[in-house]
């Protein structure tokens, strides 16, 4: 049976291109597709999608607005991220809020596939520049949140930060590929696990007001 | 108590005779006078016949009041003829003294003032002095207080500018006496104390300190201190009598009668009167023989003695008479017709009142002849005569009246001239707090100039370093701002181009996919250039983001490049050098051509090379980067070297960025890229 896949993108054409490449594996079938995230809880509930593919910048509330909403509600459905860029901080924000991982826009044409793969296996990529975001995160003074990052966690961050790639990584450490990928899973999964008890916290607060 | 009118000799002159004739000190005042004459004949010399006369006059002013008028008068018509200036002030002098001794103070005064001339001519500052203090005597005596003190200042600052001590002393004395005389006893027993002080050091003069002990006690005796006064009194006379000071010997005699006189001590006060007496006799002093017998009476009179006293009385008009003392001629009748009037003799009482009327309206006397009239009145009452004693009576109340009067005009005066006065300080404070006000306002004024001034500095300072701010941070703004727009172009343009460039890429591997049979070389060059475009552009953006400047993130994107595109050619990558980078900042420029070269040899690598490794070393050292990307590649030979198209490109961009660029390859050893950035 192939996954439903929910898409948000407000770019019309490109939208409809993914929703054509979806057709293309029979694994995924796009069960809909939205031009923004207004309605984004009552559509997830509604669609019980196996996985969601959200733009960042859309008009009237942003992809990570969604995301936290969607985790807000106790949802783990995977969430990835389409952006043009890796290196700004809405990306970072959108894995602290609970995005499960990002794929660059460029990359969509022959790296969609793989990317859902890696994301429902629970492995997502991370770039050097969301590297450095994380660490520069756990530096700051008045960081009260702690990730609890392993040493080995905060060398592969470090070291991914200076733009090596998992397989120099693997070289440096004498570990494998798989191992790397499982720290920076773990890692990803600690940044979540941080936002979401955050995010349930302030959504309790909210009901209780 | 006045021992002013005695004249200290202070030209040496004088006290040449004076001293010729001490010897006859003993002898007595008339001796003395006499000897003065005999001296005077036999002198032929003008100026010193002038001086002599002036001498002469002194001695005699206490014995015989007119000759020492007409020996000064002579001794001043003599000194004025030879045009002698020193003779004309010392006979002027002691004319001035003789009349002061006459209290005919107007006279006095208006001597005293020719003296003044004189001496001030000469330039004298102690005859000056001298004549001040003598002034302010005079005024005291006619009770011009003020007059006396302005005159007694002046002869004081003249003294001391002189430093003539003796002067100084007497003025000292005759301010006592004006303090006396206002019945400051502390003010007065202040400045007696300094002239006994002068008088001790540096005058060592004796008489000068009995004479102020002798005022010392004389206050005490005001003051009611009859045992202090006593004191004091015993004091002066035992200085006198030790060093055989007659005349002050006479007034502490004096001073002691009157004591005891207080004290009720009648025959005391009568033996030291009766010493006092025998010894102005012995000296020729006539005048205070004739003050004393009247003392001695008045003791008589309280002793209820009266013809005793009248005796006394009696012997005191003589002697009154014979020198012409008015004043004492004038107290004689009224002391004896009051005696006569007791004994009950009003006959001769009204005899001696009249003429004590007539003596006591002549000199101008008003409580003398009040006195006189109060006693004719009582005779006349006593003789029955009461129309007689309602006229006496009645001219003595219209006397009252007038003296009432004249107190009350005087008083007026007084008054006027304090008010005046006060007035005139009123007005000083007034000009003074006006000036003051002046003064502060213009100090305002002033501060408020300063503070304006100081205020407007800071303003301009202030808004100079506004302007400053506000040029610096516009600038600032204005650069952050054309980079924001910058980047929001950029982005927006990526944002839209790269979308719709993603779709294309998407559609064209879509449209290959369903074409699987045909000929896809066509979409394959659209899926291939759209993503080329799509690098280029994530490029461009990356390259004018000026978070990017340090070489260091160069490298991370070096890194991630390198491996996307070698690793999956299973093509091993390694990077060194990255240590000596140390924060080198490239402008974007140098940034951008330096990571086109680099992707453009990694693309080389991954292409053609077949190596099974690429080294890439980016390092820093003297001023100077250098970027080298080596493969262990295949390599080629020198003819396709020329032939390859992309080698071309690699050049130009090193050129566009001034870095020498430099390729090495030979087959089967790999080729090796090289490039040198000047980064001074």
């Amino acid at each position: 049976m192939s996954l439903s896949v929910l898409l948000y993108e407000d770019n019309d054409i490109l939208r409809e291109s993914i929703g054509s490449m979806l057709q293309l594996d029979e694994h995924y079938h796009l069960s809909n597709s939205f031009n923004n995230v207004l309605l984004a809880e009552k559509q997830v509930i509604e669609i019980k999608p196996d996985i969601i593919l959200m733009d960042i910048d859309m008009p009237g509330r942003t992809g990570i607005e969604a995301v936290k909403q969607i985790r807000a509600m106790g949802l783990t459905i995977p969430i990835i991220m389409l952006t043009v860029f890796d290196d700004t901080e809405h990306v970072f924000d959108a894995i602290c809020a609970g995005a499960s991982g990002y794929l660059l826009k460029k990359h969509l044409s022959f790296k969609l596939f793989d990317a859902m793969h890696e994301v429902l296996n629970g492995g997502a990529p991370m770039s050097p520049s969301i590297a450095l975001m994380v660490i520069a995160s756990l530096q700051k003074p008045q960081q009260t949140k702690s990730y609890q990052l392993t040493a080995r966690e905060k060398e592969i961050l470090s070291s991914l930060s200076k733009g090596n790639s998992y397989k120099m990584m693997a070289d440096e450490f004498y570990i494998t590929i798989d191992t790397v990928r499982a720290h920076i899973k773990k890692i990803y999964e600690k940044l979540q696990v941080h936002s979401q008890t955050e995010a349930v916290s302030k959504a309790l607060k909210e009901r209780l007001v | 108590m006045y021992s002013f009118y005695l004249r200290i000799p202070f030209l040496s002159m004088k006290i040449l005779f004076s001293f010729l004739l001490s010897f006859l000190c003993t002898i007595g005042l008339a001796q003395k006078a006499d000897s003065l004459k005999t001296v005077l004949l036999k002198t032929n010399t003008d100026t010193t016949r002038a001086i002599l006369l002036s001498v002469l006059a002194d001695e005699l002013t206490r014995s015989n009041v007119q000759e020492a008028l007409e020996s000064a008068r002579s001794g001043l018509y003599l000194s004025k003829k030879i045009s002698f200036d020193r003779g004309v002030f010392e006979n002027s002098f002691s004319l001035a003294a003789a009349f002061q001794g006459q209290a005919q103070f107007d006279s006095a005064v208006f001597y005293f003032h020719f003296a003044n001339g004189v001496a001030e001519k000469r330039e004298d500052l102690s005859g000056q002095a001298e004549v001040c203090s003598s002034l302010g005597h005079s005024f005291m005596r006619k009770s011009m207080m003020d007059s006396s003190r302005y005159f007694l200042d002046r002869g004081l600052a003249l003294a001391k500018e002189a430093h003539n001590y003796r002067v100084e002393a007497g003025i000292y004395n005759n301010y006592g006496n004006v303090f006396l005389e206002e019945s400051n006893y502390q003010k007065a027993l202040d400045y007696f104390v300094q002239a006994a002080k002068l008088y001790e050091n540096p005058l060592a003069d004796d008489y000068g300190q009995a004479m102020a002990l002798s005022n010392i006690g004389n206050i005490e005796y005001r003051l009611g201190n009859y045992d202090q006064a006593l004191d004091y009194a015993w004091q002066s006379m035992n200085i006198a009598k030790r060093k055989k000071l007659d005349p002050q010997i006479g007034y502490a005699h004096k001073l002691l009668g009157r004591i005891y006189r207080k004290q009720k001590k009648y025959d005391s006060a009568l033996i030291e009167y009766k010493q006092a007496q025998k010894l102005y006799v012995t000296l020729g002093d006539v005048r205070s023989a004739a003050e004393l017998l009247q003392n001695i009476g008045n003791i008589y009179f309280d002793k209820e003695q009266h013809r005793d006293a009248l005796t006394n009385y009696q012997q005191s008009l003589k002697l009154a008479k014979s020198i012409s003392v008015k004043p004492l001629i004038a107290y004689s009748y009224s002391a004896i017709g009051q005696a006569y009037a007791i004994l009950k003799k009003n006959d001769d009482a009204l005899v001696y009142l009249d003429s004590a009327r007539n003596a006591a309206k002549a000199i101008g006397n008003s409580y003398l002849l009040m006195d006189t009239y109060d006693a004719m009145s009582s005779v006349y009452e006593s003789k029955g005569d009461y129309k007689k004693a309602l006229s006496v009576h009645q001219q003595l109340a219209q006397l009252k009246d007038s003296i009432t009067q004249s107190e009350n005009r005087q008083l007026a005066e007084e008054t006027q001239a304090k008010y005046e006065l006060e007035k005139k300080e009123a007005q000083i404070t007034l000009l003074t707090k006006d000036q003051e006000l002046k003064r502060l306002a213009l100090e305002r004024q002033r501060a408020v100039q300063i503070g304006s001034a100081i205020a407007l500095l800071l303003v301009i300072i202030i808004a100079f370093l506004l302007v400053n701010r506000y040029r610096v941070l516009n600038k600032a703004k204005r650069l952050a701002e054309i980079e924001q727009v910058r980047n929001t172009i950029a982005r927006d343009l990526h944002d839209d181009i790269g979308s719709t460039l993603s779709t294309i890429n998407i559609i064209s591997n879509l449209a290959m996919r369903e074409n699987l049979n045909g000929n896809n070389h066509h979409l394959s060059r659209i899926a291939e250039q759209s993503s080329k475009m799509m690098e280029s552009m994530t490029d461009m953006v990356w390259s004018i983001n000026p978070i990017n400047d340090s070489i260091e993130k160069v490298m991370v994107k070096m890194k991630v490049f390198a491996a996307e595109i070698l690793e999956p050619k299973d093509i091993a990558v390694k990077f060194f050098g990255e240590e000596s980078l140390n924060g080198l900042l490239l402008d974007a420029e140098k940034q951008k051509n330096l990571f086109l070269i680099f992707k453009e040899a990694i693309n080389n690598a991954a292409k053609y090379s077949e190596a099974s490794q690429v080294e890439v070393t980016l390092k820093q050292s003297e001023g100077k980067l250098m970027m080298m990307v080596s493969d262990n590649g295949k390599g080629f030979s020198e003819e396709s070297i020329k032939a390859g198209n992309g080698l071309i490109n690699l050049k130009s961009r090193a050129n566009t960025i001034h870095a020498e660029f430099k390729l090495s390859s030979a087959e089967s050893k790999g080729t090796r890229i090289e490039v040198v950035l000047p980064i001074t």
